[in-house]
């Protein structure tokens, strides 16, 4: 017996101390090895919001129609730094935020930086990084918050020039590596966030609190939450009838123009690509994307303007480093009219709208995108919020919403006027939209072509293109002996365009009459004498003498 | 019994052994010369550079490598350059400061006051990591040809190496950019041989290598991570793959090798599933420059197409790529109907090794969109099935056959090219 385990001790030494097992890929450990350095996030959760000061300014509203819960809402301006002028890569309003339906509302600057601050184009607020008060904004259809340019830091060379308004990545970034056709689907989907964003949550005060997604809400303080996960959101329309709730997240636009929506992506977490189960546990699960009118008068929810479904096939991992974050992207999608098959197709958009996610049939999943990081806003007060741009779409603050979008651009003249004997005319169009893109319907008479060109620029031995582009554009026309008027009508990816044609009378032979003087004239024309021999013309007659 | 006592003794007698202290010294030196010596030696090799060091900086075990130019001067100034889109906008920055090497527990090389270029790595920033970097070093070897350090707080091992005479930072980092891209662009995937063992090697273009078992993806529990910086002669480790020390591969033709390891590519054939299967790669077809049997079959479709929707001036075929999609190996047809946007359908392929060669094999549309397009359009069948055949496969870059690959089916004269891409 004692022998049997003897063996047994040295079958386990040896073992332990020769063979090599390794169930994980990486280098064995050894003296001079040294285990990789386990960066450690600060999150902070387990300080409550109480110590930061932020209950205060996180006051919550009085319970509304639903006494067994509170709304708490969080707001973060979203953040810029997605590049600077040079770079040409598209800049975020910082802070134009939609608050609907909230009594009170505070504002902040992510890391601190202070602006001035508008409300529906009225300056509040100046010289400020945060700004509490309270609004009924449900007065407002929506309001629009936005804040003007922001110093970055105290060197005046640092100055952000924020546009109004961007509408996900611009073409600038993807000319370069993908050339124009493929262009609109295939932006860098995480160097720029969105522009706006809104969001609530409804925490349940007890255990018989309304159903959210998710279980594992507690109350500790407002926010409570939000260090682990955002949720769908519940949502009343003020303006409805009844007082049914609806799951929603919603993020308005402010689009004077036309807008061509090849796709829209929403930023989500998950636990890397298995994980997308978590947020669609079943086969037929989705989340549903609608984009609204936007009007006066509110939003029209009855009436969509496009709707796409994104479900499990739709994730795509952000990167093999971190997968635990990726993208949902929705596709717009209607019935081919030859074979029957949903064909992709783009949403075009003329005047405001809101994109909203309005439907999740899940009800289990971990909706929305994680935080790990605070950024103290002032003095001890800290609030959630992306460290840097790598971060930014894990904080549940910001709905990482990205409209791959175009405002199309065509300029052309309203009139053109062909001179008498003009057939031709050759003129540069500024424009962003490629010629394949452009469609024209014209009257037969007129014909027009379009050819791109643009502009390329070197730097470095690096080539890159402008994204204002030129297209050269030719009308040629039939020459006609009366006057006459035509249209041009063209698409410009959504954008419709026409000039009008305008032709004057082309010139020719003129005050034909016949010569009735009873002389001859040969077929050169050229008066004849009587016994003139040929083809001789008489009052209009020819004929052989 | 007696075998337990013989047991007694030998331990006792070992015991004696060790009392003994008449063991002559190991060194012919005292440490602290030891110390003193390594230090001059230290200071003398890194100033000695003429026109610098080509630093491979890892600023921690987990982080990429990055390619800095330092030059070192005998009063104490040092010269670093980096371009990178971490800390540098992928603009050229050059900073001056200050170096020294002291003792601590060994040579210390230190960058002793703030260098724009050196301490971006280190500086803790707004959330009081930064990016985990070193500006302290242990000197763990120095020599004309080659310094290696190590991290003091992150330890990560960092590499410096002599950068030849007459280089400009702008043709340096140039010909690193373009040893990146020749071997790490779209997405190429590696094998690992050490030792009669063949692995994986993903995400190389990541900077950190993703390294897993054969016929593993990257997202495999067992992978590990392996951060490396390239170099314009081959590929630098911070930490060797496994047990195996070489942390240098050197470009060799169409192999990088070190002392006891190499690492290379598939052979072409195989290589071509195991990009769509293993890398998430996709094969896109040159559709202009193909066998005329395929060239055929696809005008066909196009004018089926033009017919079709005649109101689209785009329409036509637009592309044919293989890729994984799901558990299926399909060929997404891409083209222009009714939409301005582009419609992509799937067609699933049997894809089959067969010894050198690969077997194409056309199945059944992946899904009923595809299904009531190739009803639409029965000419989408017969390019389906002109693509049906036995390959061999061949590339022109073995280091990196994503940038070219040609399969030709000689048994039905057809052949067709492909360029990979990750999706």
């Amino acid at each position: 017996m004692k022998k049997g385990i003897l063996f047994v001790c040295a079958l386990a030494l040896s073992v332990a101390t020769f063979a090599s097992i390794n169930p994980k890929l990486e280098r064995p450990a050894t003296e001079t090895a040294v285990a990789p350095a386990t960066r450690v996030i600060q999150t902070r959760s387990d300080i409550s919001f109480e110590e930061q000061g932020l209950q205060g300014a996180f006051k919550a509203p009085a319970a509304r129609a639903y006494v067994d819960s509170i709304r708490v809402p969080y707001y973060v301006p979203n953040s810029y730094n997605s590049g600077t002028p040079s770079k040409g890569v598209g800049y975020v309003n910082l802070a134009q935020i939609v608050v609907p339906f909230m009594d009170t509302v505070s504002f902040y600057n992510y890391y601190g930086l202070k602006s001035t601050w508008y409300l529906n184009d009225q300056e509040i607020a100046t010289d400020t990084n945060r700004i509490d008060f309270g609004v009924t904004f449900g007065e407002y259809p929506l309001p629009l918050m936005k804040t003007a340019s922001i110093k970055y830091s105290e060197n005046p060379d640092s100055i952000h020039a924020f546009y109004d308004y961007s509408y996900g990545a611009l073409y600038t970034s993807y000319y370069a590596d993908y050339g124009f056709y493929t262009s609109l689907s295939v932006a860098p989907a995480f160097i720029t966030p969105l522009t706006k964003c809104a969001m609530y949550t409804e925490v349940p005060l007890n255990s018989r609190g309304k159903e959210t997604y998710g279980s594992d809400w507690t109350f500790v303080g407002a926010p409570a939450s939000i260090g682990t996960y955002s949720y769908g959101t519940k949502m009343k329309d003020p303006k409805a009838e009844t007082e049914e709730y609806f799951d929603t997240i919603f993020v308005p636009y402010s689009n004077p123009k036309t807008m061509y929506i090849d796709h829209i992506s929403l930023g989500v977490y998950t636990d890397g690509d298995e994980g997308i189960k978590s947020i669609f546990p079943g086969e037929n699960d989705h989340v549903r994307l609608s984009i609204y009118a936007l009007t006066e008068s509110g939003i029209d929810w009855a009436n969509p303007i496009a709707r796409a479904i994104a479900d499990s096939n739709s994730y795509v991992g952000a990167s093999s480093s971190s997968s635990w974050y990726g993208i949902l992207n929705f596709n717009f999608t209607e019935e081919d009219p030859i074979t029957g098959a949903q064909m992709e197709v783009p949403a075009i958009v003329s005047g405001n709208f809101i994109v909203a996610l309005d439907e999740y049939n899940s009800g289990t999943a971990n909706f929305g995108i994680i935080s790990d990081y605070y950024t103290e806003i002032e003095g001890d007060t800290w609030l959630k919020s992306p460290s840097r741009i790598t971060q930014l779409w894990s904080t549940p603050s910001n709905i990482l919403l990205n409209l791959y979008a175009l405002l199309p651009e065509f300029q052309v003249p309203e009139e053109i006027e062909f001179a008498a004997g003009e057939t031709e005319i050759k003129f540069i169009a500024p424009s962003n939209v490629w010629d394949e893109d452009i469609l024209i319907d014209a009257d037969k008479w007129i014909s027009v072509e379009v050819e791109t060109d643009y502009e390329t620029t070197v730097e470095d031995g690096q080539t890159s293109y402008d994204h204002k582009f030129a297209n050269a554009v030719t009308i040629k026309v039939e020459t006609s002996s009366e006057a006459r008027e035509g249209t041009i009508e063209i698409d410009a990816l959504g954008l419709p365009v026409s000039i009008n044609i305008k032709q004057e009378a082309t010139a020719g032979v003129e005050n034909v009459y016949l010569k009735n003087d009873n002389k001859f004239y040969n077929v050169l024309g050229i008066e004849v004498g009587e016994d003139y021999k040929g083809v001789v013309i008489r009052n209009g007659e020819k004929f052989v003498r | 019994m007696k075998a337990k006592y013989l047991f007694i003794g030998l331990a006792l007698a070992s015991l004696l052994c060790a009392c003994n202290r008449d063991e002559e010294s190991l060194f012919d030196k005292s440490a602290a010369e030891r110390a003193q010596a390594a230090l001059d030696n230290a200071n003398t090799v890194l100033a000695a550079a003429e026109n610098g060091w080509e630093m491979l900086y890892f600023a921690n075990t987990a982080s990429k490598g990055y390619n800095l130019i330092v030059e070192f001067d005998e009063n104490g100034r040092v010269t670093a350059t980096a371009k990178n889109s971490t800390t540098t906008g992928d603009k050229i920055m050059t900073d001056v400061s200050t170096w020294a090497v002291k003792l601590d527990y060994g040579p210390i090389l230190t960058f002793d006051t703030y260098n724009n270029v050196l301490h971006a790595w280190a500086d803790p920033r707004g959330d009081g990591d930064g990016l985990l970097g070193d500006y302290e070093f242990l000197i763990l070897h120095a020599d004309a040809n080659y310094i290696k350090l190590k991290g003091k707080k992150h330890s990560a091992y960092c590499y410096l190496y002599p950068l030849e005479a007459g280089k400009s930072a702008a043709d340096y980092y140039a010909e690193v950019e373009a040893a990146e891209k020749k071997l790490c662009s779209n997405g190429n995937i590696f094998h690992f041989s050490a030792q009669d063992k063949e692995y994986l090697l993903h995400d190389g273009n990541t900077g950190i290598f993703t390294l897993t078992n054969l016929g593993e993806t990257s997202d495999s529990e067992e992978a590990g991570s392996y951060p490396f910086a390239i170099r314009r002669s081959g590929i630098q480790l911070c930490y060797g793959f496994l047990d195996v020390a070489d942390t240098y591969y050197e470009l060799d033709g169409s192999v990088m090798r070190s002392a006891n390891s190499s690492i290379s590519t598939a052979a072409p054939a195989a290589y071509f599933t195991e990009y769509v299967t293993l890398a998430g790669g996709a094969w896109v077809i040159d559709i202009e420059d193909i066998s005329q049997t395929t060239l055929d079959a696809i005008t066909a479709v196009t004018n089926a197409l033009k017919k079709a929707y005649s109101s689209n001036k785009k329409a036509g075929v637009q592309g044919l790529r293989f890729k994984q999609a799901g558990d299926n190996i399909v060929l997404t047809f891409s083209f222009y109907g009714s939409s301005s946007k582009t419609t992509e359908m799937n067609y699933i392929y049997e894809m089959e090794k067969q010894d050198n060669n690969l077997k194409l094999t056309y199945s059944a549309p992946a899904d009923e969109n595809a299904q009531k397009v190739l009803a639409a359009f029965p000419t989408l069948e017969a390019l389906l099935n002109t693509l049906d055949g036995t390959y061999a496969a061949s590339t022109s870059d073995a280091l990196n056959p994503t940038t070219g690959i040609r399969m030709e089916n000689s048994a039905a004269s057809t052949w067709f090219k492909a360029t990979g891409k990750t999706e």
